[in-house]
């Protein structure tokens, strides 16, 4: 382990912020990355229940 | 394989594409490619190819004991050479973290009537050698160096060409 | 031979595509989880700091695996381009589409970790030097496929407009790749070579690769959600796609 405690960990030598805002940045756009197909074919297929349930009251 | 006449004929199409962008952004970047070069190297710079009184990029090595701090604290002197030619550069203003001698830099400013360098910024130009402060240490001490096979020495990285 | 030329006929119908890839998405989710966890941990905690950086090196744990993504998405992208252009297979239009986006999102990645990175090491955040322009011009081209494929009211001429974007933009790429030999830059030449021991010491190569192998396994994964989503919502209209919701 190159870090003895939580806050040397932080801090990183005074490179902290660099690398803690680089990483934070890109998890943020990999999680949306992750979210964004997911949420999209949920989307999808509760518009095509819809239309089923539609379909069948008629 | 057989192709189908219709596919065949979209296959050239493609082809056509790929090589008529290609051939185009060939002769823009020929025709632009000293514009392309982020800095002149001092070897340039000393032959008058840079242009005097307007502000261009000079890159190199920093001179091993060049580096010269005014009494202000703040104004710094030092040489960027690329082995071949020297250039005094003159600057006023917070070095960045990686500098020093030895090491790549780029600046940027005006040259004066005596091939001074007047800078107003200062970057390092690192190079592509990442090691543990130990290696590197057992690297300027070969007395000490232990069993680890040394890293390539850091070449002459500022060549861009 | 022939049973390959039968697996890419296969690849080509969005509804094969479809089920084959739901057994591999769990597979590459765990796969990219567990490598990046691993990761993550020796290249933050156990590596050790750089002689001349410091810490701040830590960042290319994310910078390079990015840009390789982003170079590896325009190759996938490029020849998709070519299939689709050629044969008109509705799936290679359908991946293409996800590459534009996961590929936007990688150059994205790379350019912003690269800027953060710049600012201690170089002593500025941003530079128009060859490689981080041309690496701009790769966003802009992303982006520019993305919005041409989402242009036209009928899915098969944004495909097509698309393509052919994709096609002419491939010339970026041999300029990434070979900017900071062609022309002086401030960005440092290749840490991994190929050819040559690269120039970077063992303890803080590892968790660089173990990175970079994570990130060819996130990519497959964001390939195939991107590709199942799109599939699903250009055939709801389907009887298979109907009959997928109960």
């Amino acid at each position: 382990m190159q870090f003895n405690s939580l806050q040397e960990l932080w801090f990183m030598g005074g490179h902290g912020s660099y690398v803690w805002s680089a990483f934070a940045i890109t998890a943020t756009v990999v999680l949306g990355l992750v979210l964004q197909p997911i949420l999209k074919r949920r989307k999808v297929f509760a518009d095509i229940k819809q239309r089923k349930q539609f379909e069948a009251q008629q | 394989m057989a192709m189908h006449p219709k596919r065949k004929q979209r296959l050239w199409m493609v082809l056509a594409i790929v090589l008529s962008a290609t051939a185009a952004c060939g002769l823009l970047f020929y025709a632009l490619s000293d514009n392309l070069n982020l800095f002149y190297p001092p070897s340039e710079i000393v032959q008058g190819k840079a242009p005097v009184g307007q502000r261009i990029r000079a890159g190199g090595m920093v001179k091993a004991g060049s580096v010269i701090r005014q009494a202000d604290g703040l104004t710094v002197e030092f040489i960027v050479t690329d082995y071949e030619a020297d250039v005094t550069v003159r600057y006023t203003g917070i070095l960045p973290d990686l500098f020093a001698e030895n090491d790549g830099v780029v600046v940027a400013g005006m040259l004066d009537e005596m091939g001074v360098m007047q800078a107003d910024e200062v970057l390092a130009k690192h190079d592509e050698n990442y090691m543990p402060p130990e290696v590197a240490d057992s690297l300027k001490n070969p007395m000490k160096a232990n069993k680890a096979a040394p890293p390539a020495v850091p070449a002459k990285t500022w060549q861009g060409k | 031979m022939k049973s390959l030329v039968q697996f890419f006929f296969k690849l080509g119908s969005p509804n094969w595509f479809y089920k084959v890839s739901s057994y591999l998405v769990p597979v590459f989710a765990l796969l990219s989880i567990g490598l990046m966890s691993w990761g993550l941990v020796a290249g933050l905690l156990y590596a050790p700091m750089d002689f001349k950086q410091g810490n701040s090196y830590r960042i290319i744990y994310i910078h390079v695996p990015s840009s390789f993504i982003a170079l590896s998405c325009y190759y996938m992208m490029a020849l998709l381009a070519a299939v689709y252009l050629i044969w008109r297979t509705k799936m290679a239009a359908i991946v293409l589409r996800s590459c534009a986006v996961i590929g936007a999102a990688m150059t994205f990645i790379a350019l912003v970790t690269g800027a953060i990175w710049g600012k201690p090491t170089w002593g500025t955040w941003w530079v128009w030097d060859a490689r981080v322009t041309s690496m701009l011009v790769l966003f802009f081209i992303y982006m520019g496929i993305f919005a041409l494929s989402k242009a036209y009211e009928r899915e098969e001429l944004g495909s097509k407009a698309a393509a052919i974007l994709a096609l002419v933009g491939t010339v970026n790429i041999p300029i990434i790749y070979w900017s900071v030999d062609w022309w002086f830059a401030l960005h440092q030449g290749a840490t991994l070579k190929l050819t040559e021991k690269s120039a970077m010491d063992s303890a803080m190569l590892f968790p660089l690769l173990v990175m970079i192998a994570a990130t060819y396994c996130l990519y497959v994964l964001l390939i195939l959600l991107h590709s199942r989503a799109e599939i699903i919502r250009s055939e709801q209209r389907k009887q298979w796609v109907k009959d997928l919701v109960k």
